[in-house]
């Protein structure tokens, strides 16, 4: 991910072989898919839903679906998790005009999933913001880093986990780590 | 965090701000499964709405022959037995049997004597009785598979819930998504309750063993509650309850009687995942495309008549395919000179 505030992340291979695999009808692909999306989509959607998890439910259904149904049109432009969240926006907008409700105070996010909203208390929105950046990651590093300084795994365990060797679980740290940090300083920036 | 490692300061920034903001939330178990299945038919719907890129045919002879005849699946056997004729739900459905098996439901004076056959339904409140040489499989109305070894008695309560009252019986309750409440096994030893599982409870003269194949099984006894994951044997007698490693565990008897696999029409990547169910293997490709293409081959003909582990060598050929087990791992590759499958 850029560092630079607002750049959209690209596509990863594993994002573009993900695809081909769902469109070429793979059942374990779609269990990547959903198990790779579904609770960062619901996180994203949320809070942008006043806590209604209902609605929340409800959008991320329609987003998955909708989703399913355009995966032919995605040209990996964009990661596919950011392309997910533009369902979202759209899915959340359409609830509040469907429900002639307003969104509360809400400072929506504009171009990314790293962005917060900004109306509760200064300790649940740092948790808030540091737990969208890690959703907005690429390449499996949010959960690295969760296994690694939430979780308290060791580096072997991580390793063991991935199915790779300690090096590699190191090296992918590294870059998790070097990830965050821009993504999370990006995030934090005044509008 | 700490900084156990002298990591640079700004690491450990890091990890001190995501150990303060804590794990990421998940939606509760239930939302996502319903996303999960209405994603998921979304999803084939989707896949059934464009051409598939083959549909191939290919039957080997063996299968042809056995393909010519009726072939019942286990959800047509369903279907048929979902009503009493007295008009009770049943809550299970006789899918296959072996030797000699008998129903006791209080009706005095059976013609038949209790006999049973498959598709018959049963109520609840009623007990299956196997013989020595007999064992059947059945299917519970919550979606599970329970198999009754030979010499059991088991009677089948309201809900999810059995009795065994001797003998064996082996219960496959799914892989977990979608559960509905916990199936329990009452034995006068304990109470056994799974939590996603493969597992067998068989119940001696004076000891009750809990042996959990995937997943995780508890047993309730004497006011206490002893987990059991995979691979581990619980033992429940006079002295207590002892865990013990799984060794060597003897599964054959219920791939003996495992239901029949409706083959026909089934993707290839449903046959192995029936397999590793049924079988406890672990599935890999020699090459990653097998994979890949066999969410779109589709199966024709029948196994029925062949145990899970026996069913490869059947198969397989069929599509181009052949494999070898090692260790608990089916290897499928490409048969020599075989084009795609």
């Amino acid at each position: 991910m850029s560092g630079k505030r607002g750049a959209v992340p690209g596509a990863t291979e594993a994002d573009r072989d993900l695809v081909r695999r769902m469109l070429e009808g793979e059942e374990r692909a779609f269990t990547e898919f959903f198990d790779g999306h579904f609770s960062r989509l619901y996180r994203f959607a949320l809070p942008r839903l006043g806590r209604d998890a209902d609605a929340a439910e409800e959008v991320v259904q329609a987003v998955l679906c909708k989703a399913i149904t355009a995966m032919k049109s995605w040209r990996g432009e964009a990661a596919l998790f950011t392309w997910l969240c533009t369902f979202c926006m759209h899915e959340i907008g359409s609830h509040y005009r469907q429900s002639g409700r307003r969104p509360e105070a809400l400072g929506l996010i504009e171009d990314g999933p790293a962005m917060i909203v900004a109306d509760e208390t200064r300790r649940s929105e740092v948790a808030m913001l540091v737990h969208a950046t890690l959703d907005g990651l690429r390449d499996g590093y949010g959960d690295v880093l969760e296994w690694k300084y939430v979780l308290g795994l060791s580096v072997d365990e991580i390793a063991a986990r991935l199915g790779v060797s300690p090096k590699a679980a190191e090296s992918l740290l590294t870059r998790a780590r070097q990830a965050f940090r821009e993504a999370y300083t990006a995030g934090r920036s005044p509008r | 965090m700490t900084n156990p490692g002298g990591t640079p300061p700004e690491d450990d920034t890091i990890a001190r701000l995501l150990e303060a903001a804590g794990p990421r939330s998940t939606a509760p178990k239930e939302r996502e499964d319903r996303v999960r299945d209405a994603a998921r038919a979304h999803w084939r719907r989707t896949l059934e709405a464009a051409p598939r890129r083959r549909t191939p045919a290919w039957i080997a002879a063996a299968l042809a022959a056995a393909a010519v005849l009726a072939i019942v699946t286990a959800w047509e056997l369903w279907n048929r037995g979902q009503r009493q004729p007295g008009g009770d739900i049943a809550i299970a459905t006789l899918l296959r049997s072996e030797g000699s098996i008998r129903r006791i439901d209080g009706t005095p004076h059976r013609a038949d004597g209790g006999a049973l056959r498959a598709g018959d339904a049963l109520a609840p409140g009623t007990s299956v009785e196997t013989a020595p040489d007999g064992r059947a499989a059945l299917a519970l109305a919550d979606g599970s598979s329970l198999r009754i070894d030979s010499g059991t008695r088991v009677r089948l309560l309201t809900g999810p819930t059995l009795e065994l009252e001797q003998g064996a019986i082996y219960i496959d309750s799914g892989p977990g998504q979608g559960r509905r409440a916990f199936l329990e096994v009452r034995t006068r030893l304990g109470v056994v309750r799974d939590i996603g599982t493969q597992f067998e409870v068989r119940l001696t003269a004076d000891e009750l063993w809990v042996s959990v194949r995937e997943g995780l099984a508890t047993l309730a006894t004497a006011g206490r509650s002893f987990g059991a994951p995979a691979g581990t044997r619980l033992v429940a007698g006079g002295t207590g309850v002892e865990s013990r490693p799984l060794e060597d565990p003897d599964w054959s008897w219920v791939l003996d009687i495992a239901p029949a696999f409706a083959m026909d029409g089934k993707t290839l990547q449903e046959y192995f995942d029936w397999l590793a169910r049924e079988t406890g293997w672990r599935i890999e490709f020699a090459d990653p495309g097998i994979a890949r293409e066999s969410s779109t081959v589709v199966l024709h003909g029948s196994v029925a008549d062949l145990r899970p582990d026996e069913t490869p060598a059947a198969v397989l050929p069929t599509c181009g395919l052949t494999h070898r087990l090692s260790d608990g791992t089916l290897v499928i590759e490409r048969l020599d000179g075989a084009g795609r499958p």
